[in-house]
Order: structure tokens, then C-alpha cells, then sequence
């Protein structure tokens, strides 16, 4: 127990960051809507993705119509240190995001329907020669809704629709932890002395750990469409929040440091004798060590269960469409996502009966507005082109962004087309880039359970993606 | 329509240049702000304790921060970092180990009570990274090998200072880290100290590094730093002649103060000597490990003799050796500086100065009860160790050094403060 106590200020200094993400939420949920930035509010696609750009444009449907697609994020990011100007880029894949809507009018007022989608979620993956690794190399949030919808033309003018989702998260992340902060669990040695006062350098990997949890929740989802004239509608949309109660298993792997004790050292009473590898002095005792051995892999770093609570945030979006002659509408939306619900995080080790390896995390996100702004032509029978700009601001404040989310405020320009294939196809093709606004940030995560300052920044986060999304439809 | 259609790409390409615009002025880091200090930016300091900072015997953040390389880059104005040893009297902390107080007693007094631990831990403030990556005990070798492979020269205690200072990593493979624009490279002292340092056969061979090894191995030294690409320039400072250490004293001036010890006799084989050049001239020399007991047996009353011929005694032809071979790695230096461009300093130049006022260097050590036998028993020149510079001559290196780099690569590093 007391090398547990030891060792608990400097786990998991930033694990739950990676999920503080204002631009990683996703607000990519259907090619149509991508191509024009995202706005909807008011006059939601006809491919179904109105279960989750506004549930009441349900309502009024005709037919069935089921669309697949998905959305492809090439993400561009890069981390340039204050000192050396050395610049570290994001090793992220290619990620995929998945949609699929199934929507049916049940009567002329009536339309229900079945939808998957996935509004929050992040992947950051960073090389292991990056100093953030120990923050976090290897990040990934998931958030699957699948939102059974229904919605009602209350009048010709008034729509409204809701939907109950079934939310699956998986929250993972891999990092490094760093000898030169870990206590030195031996006698004689003062209470928090680290093994960077013994002299080992900063950057001295020695366990990689690997969390990894799952937990199913629900939220809600309304919208309300109002058409005050033939060409101009207002609609308003809200998703509640989805709390996770999330419960995993934290696992820890040795790193071989590949040191060794070069001159017999005196701890009292002890003598590590000249030639012990300091990974032996941290295994269980052997001889080369003098039978000293602090067995952390077998006492702290066990595997054990882990549990936090996420949320991710609620979100309403207003918004206005109004058509103009020639085939043209034009669109806008304001968005504001609650981030301020994402203050503080708490990551429990309940086999830990003493509470040491708890961390307590203080991101203090702030509430974040967006706006967007569309148009779209309908070109003919077979062809409609669409475009659009959005810009919105960070959630994380100027102390809290790290190599789990380093994010700001962004510009992205989108365009897209939808092409009617035959009478019962429709393909629409998208294309978005994203620009975000390159930021201060840091590496390290403070220990001692701390509340982050921008004095721990140290260099500048550079982020810009490629997105493309291709669905199809298909009517029946 | 076709109006509208400019104005909407127009704005957007308006904003598109705005998001683009790369915000320079978020870094932090700045190149010193005087001619030629761009250089300067990321200066790191390879070498030994002279480098590290070690003086009396004992290494501490409060000797730490006089070593000429940390004055000196606060006349350069760009950020160092050593490997701070706490100094912290009030908490019964002096160093790693403490700095001898009285090196007349045996063993040594150290500064600190018997309760102070033998060697007080690094600051809890541990640097990002090191600008200093000197170690005491470090010879060429060991800045080369990595991870410390051997070969290696034999076991010491100052092996402890590879971990305790480096981290266990070597001094090349700190300062890669590092990735430096300027460099200062102070090594091979330990190439030939040990052998004024021996105990048992002062003086012989088998502790010096032969010239031509310690030839490649400086090479491969200097290839290494080449290797890291970011050097713009340095200086390469050459070997002490360790037999101007006041560790050492020449049989002759032992000869002339047992006229002041009756009960001290010295033989007249302490006289010996042999002319290098006009101006330098090879003796005998005693180590101060050899001398000083029998000086302070004969002062308490106890009839004792220095024979020059003992093994403790540096002869007059090892003393030939050692000079020779320091000569030589100095050329070896030298040329390597040569080669790359860089500045070559001669510390001896500035050593021979010193020694030319005996209160600075003393040609015979202080011994009780001379009244400085406790404040600067070697000289106000030396700490109390008889090897290391003092925190004065620490200062001095330093504004030679800033002089002599601003000469050679005009620049206008300001005056060390």
C-alpha cells in the first residue's frame, strides 16, 4: 500500500483529456449535410440524417428511403516544441465514421425511423519518440447512437420529432510512464522523492499502461421545424447529454530502460551494488541487486479495474433555410455545445483501497458557439450542389490543451453534390476542410493532481483535416 | 448572379488567407539579441569537473552555478540548464559530496556535521534538458562510448555522477538532445590526472592515455558532435599540464622548506630536473597525498625523510611523459579545431599567468598553521582540492573564453556578469 501511495501522483496525469473535445465532435453525419457545413436545422437533408440534424424533419415523409454512408477524416496535425523547433506530426490513420438512417412515412403526418451515428469521438495517435507520450500516444473515443425516431406534423406549419438513443462508448488510451517522475519507494529515501533526483533523465519510458472501458448510457433528442412560408422555415434542435459511468481495465507492461547502477549507491541502509540494471531494481529482487528489488509490476502496477465518469456534452442548434428563386436555398445555423459540463474528471482504482492512484483532473472546458452557413442549387432533376463555411471556437482553455486534444477554434469550408442515380438511388459525395488556428500547448500533464496553467505550455499545435463523405440512398 | 458568385469567393478566399495566416508569434523562443548571438541559441558544455563545476572536492548547486559554462552563457543570454545538486545548509544538504573545509585533517573535513548525508540528492526542480552534460571523472572515452560500453577505463566512485548527472546516458548523447548550436568541448584532463592522482606508482604510464588513442578517440568525439548537424561553432580547449597543479609540488621547493622543518629531511635526489625549452623545464614532483603526511609528521616532531626515488614521487622522466603527451594531445586538438573552423584555447596559457603570482598558485601548499592553510591552502587560484579551479579562476575561464570567442567569431557576447 505504500508504494501505492507513492506512485499515485503521477499516473494517468492526463487520461481523461482526450475526451474534452469541442472539435472533435463530429457534426459530420451525412454527405448532404457536410456539404453544406452542416446546417439543417431548418430544412434537414432528405437522406434520413434529419434523425440527427433535426428529428422533426421526419415528419411529412413519403415512402421509405434507407442510406449508408460514411465519412473519412484525414487528419493533419503536428506539435512544434518552444526549444528546438522540432516539429512531431500526428501518426493518425485514416478514420472512418459510419451513418445509417432508415426512415419510413408512416402516414402523411407521421414518420418514423432508425438511426446510427456517431456525434462525439477522436483519435489521436502520436510516435513514441514524441514527449507527449506520456500523455498519451495512443487515444480513442468512440460514441455509436442508435436513436429510434419519431415525428408529427402538428400543423402544416409545425413539425416536431424526438428520439430515444442508445449511446455505446468505448473510451481507450495508451501511454508511457516516465521513471523520472516516479517516487522511489524505499526506506531512508524522503516521502516524494522521484527518481529524477537519483538523476535519471526526464523522458526515461519504464511501463507502458493501457486503458481501455466500455459502457452503454442513453440520451434524448428533439427538434422542432416551423415553416412560416413556403420559403422560409426556423427549426431548433437538442441532444441531451450522455453520461457514462464508464468501467475498464487498466493494464501495465514493463519498458526496459536498459540502465544500469554504474558505482555502488548508498541508500540507507541500502547499497544498490554497481552493475544492478535499474529494470531489475524494479522487478522483484534478485541477486545482481544485492537482493534488492521494489517489485512494482507485481504490487502497484497490477492490472486492476479503473472507472470515470464522462459526459459528453448537450447541444441545441437554431436554425434558418430560405429558398430562393432558381432553385437556390440558403441556410444557417448557431450551435452552442454545453463543454462546461466537462469540468473536472475523477478516475477511480477501486482495488486501491487507499484512493492513492485516484486521479483528479481539472479541465474546466468552457461552453462553445458555432455558426454555420450553407447554400445549395438544385440543378436539375439529377444534380444538386451544395457549399458552405463554418467557423467555431475551442472548448479547451489555453492550460488544457494536450496531445489528447489539441484543439482550437476553427474555419472549414465545405461542398458536396447529390446526383439522383435512378429512380430509386441517390449517391451524395462530400468534401470538407478544416482549418484550425495553430495554438500554445503543452506535452507534459502536471502531477500532484494540479490544476494546469499555461506555464506548462510548451510549443505550438498545428491541426488542419481532410474530410470526404460518400453515401447512397435508397427509396422504397 | 455571376456578381454574387464573386463576391461569395471572394469572401471565402479572404477567409482562407486569414485561417492561414501561421502565427509565428506563438513560440517563446527567441536567439539572443546581439550581433552573431543567433549562434548562441542552444549552447552545451561537454568536459570534466573543471566543466562540471567541482572545486574542493565536492559538487553542489552553489558551485554548480560559478562553472565558467553557466557564466558564460549568462553572458550569451540563452538558457542553461546543469544538473542541479542541492545546497541547502539549513536542511544539512552541501553537495554531492560536500566540498572539503580543511584538507589537512584525514580524511578531509567536509563542510556540514556527521549527521550530513554523504551525498544530497538532485533538485526537485529537474531541468527539461541539459546544457552542462559534464561529469566529473569523464575522459574521452567515456563521452564517446555509448551507454557507457566497453571498453572503459577502471571503476571509480566519480562513476556514480553517469547516473546521478546524466541519467545514465552519455555527455553525446545528452547534448544531442539538445540539438546545439554552440559548443564548448573541455576534455582529457582525466586522461593524464590519474597518474598524479596514483597512491600506489605516481606518475607511471599505465595511467595515462597513450597520445595516439586518445587521438582517434577525440576524433571520433568531434565526428559524433559533427554528426548531430545543428553546430555552428565552438571551442575546443586543450589540456591542462597537470604538473602545474599545486597538487603537485616540485621536489626543489620540498628541498628549500625543510630548512624550516628540522625534523623533515630531503633528499638532495628532490633537486632533479630537466630542461624541455627555454621556458619550460621538467622536476621532480610530490603529490600532495605523499607529501603532505610527512611534512605534517616532521612538523609534529617526528623525524621523517623524502626520498625522490620512491615510487610515490613523480620522477623527472615521467614527469617528461606526461608533459610530452599532454603536448601531443593538444596538438590533436588543435588540429581538430582546425579543421571544423572553430577556436582553440590553450588554458595553460592563462594557468602559466596564474602561477606567476604564488599567492594565486602556490608553489608549496599552505600547511598549518600558515593562515591560509583553511581559506585557499593551494592558492586563492585553486579550491582546497589542489586540482580545481576556484570560483575566481572559474570567472576568469569564463571572460577569456567570452573574449576570445568574440574575437574569433565577431561576435558581442556581452561581458560575463
Amino acid at each position: 500500500m505504500g508504494q501505492s501511495l507513492r506512485y499515485a501522483l503521477f499516473l494517468f496525469a492526463a487520461f481523461p483529456v482526450a475526451l474534452g473535445a469541442q472539435g472533435f465532435g463530429i457534426f459530420e453525419q451525412g454527405a448532404c449535410a457536410m456539404g453544406r457545413a452542416g446546417t439543417g436545422a431548418a430544412a434537414p437533408c432528405a437522406d434520413g440524417s434529419a434523425m440527427f440534424f433535426n428529428p422533426a424533419g421526419l415528419a411529412g415523409l413519403k415512402g421509405g428511403r434507407a442510406t449508408v454512408g460514411v465519412t473519412l477524416l484525414d487528419v493533419q496535425g503536428a506539435f512544434t516544441d518552444d526549444i528546438f523547433q522540432a516539429k512531431t506530426s500526428l501518426d493518425d490513420p485514416l478514420i472512418a465514421v459510419p451513418q445509417v438512417y432508415i426512415s419510413y412515412g408512416a402516414t402523411s403526418k407521421l414518420g418514423i425511423g432508425v438511426g446510427l451515428f456517431a456525434p462525439y469521438g477522436l483519435e489521436t495517435q502520436w510516435p513514441l519518440a514524441f514527449d507527449g507520450r506520456f500523455a498519451g500516444y495512443k487515444n480513442i473515443l468512440q460514441s455509436v447512437y442508435i436513436q429510434p425516431t419519431i415525428a408529427y406534423q402538428v400543423t402544416s406549419g409545425l413539425s416536431v420529432g424526438g428520439g430515444l438513443d442508445i449511446v455505446l462508448g468505448k473510451v481507450e488510451l495508451n501511454q508511457r510512464l516516465d521513471l523520472a517522475d516516479a517516487p522511489v519507494p524505499l526506506p531512508g529515501v524522503p516521502l516524494g522523492t522521484t527518481f529524477s533526483q537519483f538523476g535519471i533523465a526526464p523522458g526515461t519510458d519504464f511501463a507502458d499502461v493501457h486503458l481501455e472501458a466500455t459502457k452503454t448510457t442513453v440520451a434524448a433528442h428533439f427538434g422542432a421545424i416551423y415553416k412560416v412560408t413556403d420559403r422560409l422555415s426556423l427549426g431548433a434542435n437538442f441532444l441531451t447529454q450522455a453520461k457514462f459511468d464508464y468501467a475498464g481495465i487498466a493494464t501495465f507492461t514493463q519498458v526496459p530502460t536498459n540502465l544500469v547502477v554504474p558505482a555502488d549507491l548508498t541508500v540507507d541502509p541500502l547499497t544498490i551494488p554497481a552493475g544492478c540494471s535499474v529494470d531489475d531494481l524494479l522487478s522483484a529482487p534478485t541477486a545482481a541487486c544485492n537482493g534488492i528489488g521494489l517489485n512494482v509490476f507485481n504490487t502497484v502496477f497490477t492490472t486492476q479495474p479503473v472507472t470515470t465518469t464522462i459526459k459528453n456534452p448537450s447541444q441545441l442548434t437554431l436554425g434558418v433555410a430560405y429558398k430562393i428563386a432558381s432553385g437556390w436555398t440558403v441556410l444557417g445555423d448557431y450551435q452552442h455545445t454545453w463543454w462546461n459540463q466537462f469540468n473536472e474528471l475523477v478516475i477511480v482504482f477501486p482495488q486501491d483501497l487507499s484512493g492513492a492512484l485516484d486521479r483528479h483532473l481539472y479541465e474546466r472546458y468552457r461552453n462553445t458557439d458555432g455558426f454555420r452557413l450553407g447554400a445549395e442549387w438544385a440543378k436539375d432533376a439529377k444534380w444538386t450542389v451544395r457549399g458552405g463555411y463554418l467557423y467555431h471556437g475551442g472548448a479547451a482553455p489555453a492550460a488544457t490543451v494536450t496531445p489528447l486534444l489539441p484543439e482550437g477554434d476553427r474555419n472549414e469550408f465545405t461542398g458536396g453534390a447529390t446526383i439522383k442515380l435512378g429512380s430509386v438511388l441517390t449517391a451524395d459525395l462530400a468534401y470538407q476542410y478544416i482549418r484550425q488556428n495553430d495554438r500554445r500547448g503543452r506535452t507534459r500533464e502536471p502531477i500532484l493532481n494540479q490544476v494546469p496553467t499555461t506555464g506548462l505550455n510548451n510549443g505550438l499545435y498545428s491541426f488542419h483535416a481532410h474530410l470526404f463523405g460518400v453515401s447512397l440512398g435508397y427509396a422504397f | 448572379m455571376t456578381h454574387r458568385r464573386t463576391l461569395l469567393a471572394s469572401a471565402l478566399s479572404l477567409a482562407l488567407l486569414a485561417a492561414a495566416c501561421h502565427q509565428d508569434d506563438l513560440f517563446t523562443s527567441r536567439p539572443p539579441a546581439y550581433a552573431g548571438g543567433a549562434m548562441f541559441t542552444r549552447y552545451v558544455s561537454f568536459g570534466n569537473s573543471i566543466t562540471a563545476g567541482f572545486q574542493s572536492g565536492g559538487l553542489n548547486d552553489s558551485l554548480q552555478r560559478a562553472a565558467y559554462p553557466v557564466l558564460l552563457a549568462q553572458a550569451m543570454r540563452t538558457t542553461f540548464y546543469y544538473p542541479s545538486i542541492n545546497y541547502v545548509p539549513t536542511l544539512d544538504l552541501y553537495g554531492c559530496p560536500s566540498p572539503i573545509s580543511f584538507i589537512f585533517s584525514n580524511p578531509p573535513t567536509r563542510l556540514g556535521s556527521p549527521t550530513t548525508p554523504l551525498c544530497s540528492l538532485r533538485s526537485a526542480n529537474i531541468p527539461p534538458y541539459l546544457n552542462n552534460v559534464a561529469f566529473p571523472g569523464a575522459d574521452v572515452l567515456e563521452l564517446l562510448n555509448t551507454n557507457y560500453a566497453p571498453p572503459q577505463p577502471p571503476p571509480s566512485a566519480t562513476d556514480a555522477y553517469k547516473l546521478f548527472l546524466l541519467g545514465g546516458r552519455t555527455e553525446l548523447q545528452r547534448a544531442r538532445e539538445v540539438s546545439p548550436t554552440f559548443v564548448t568541448v573541455w576534455i582529457g584532463n582525466n586522461d593524464v590526472l590519474s597518474a598524479i592522482l596514483d597512491t600506489g606508482d605516481a606518475g607511471q604510464a599505465a595511467d595515462i592515455t597513450p597520445p595516439a588513442t586518445f587521438t582517434t578517440r577525440f576524433d571520433a568525439l568531434m565526428d559524433s558532435i559533427d554528426s548531430f548537424g545543428s553546430v555552428q561553432g565552438g571551442v575546443l580547449l586543450g589540456v591542462v599540464q597537470v604538473t602545474g597543479a599545486p597538487y603537485v609540488s616540485q621536489g626543489r621547493v620540498y628541498f628549500a622548506a625543510q630548512a624550516a622543518i628540522p625534523t623533515m629531511t630531503v633528499l638532495p635526489n628532490c633537486l632533479a630536473f630537466q630542461a624541455l625549452s627555454a621556458t619550460d623545464t621538467a622536476f621532480v614532483y610530490v603529490p600532495f597525498h605523499y607529501g603532505a603526511p610527512i611534512v605534517a609528521q616532521a612538523a609534529a616532531g617526528v623525524s621523517d625523510t623524502l626520498d625522490c626515488s620512491n615510487s610515490h614521487v613523480i620522477s623527472v622522466a615521467e614527469a617528461v611523459n606526461m608533459i610530452s603527451t599532454v603536448a601531443q594531445y593538444n596538438g590533436a586538438i588543435q588540429q581538430a579545431a582546425t579543421a571544423r573552423g572553430w577556436l582553440f584555447l590553450d588554458p595553460n596559457t592563462l594557468l602559466r599567468a596564474l602561477a606567476a603570482d604564488t599567492a594565486a598558485i602556490r608553489p608549496f601548499p599552505a600547511f598549518p598553521p600558515h593562515p591560509a592553510a583553511t581559506t585557499a591552502p593551494f592558492g586563492t587560484a585553486i579550491s582546497r582540492d589542489g586540482i580545481h579551479p576556484s570560483t575566481a579562476t572559474q570567472k576568469l575561464i569564463a571572460q577569456t573564453l567570452q573574449g576570445a570567442i568574440n574575437a574569433f567569431y565577431q561576435s558581442a557576447i556581452p561581458a560575463v556578469p
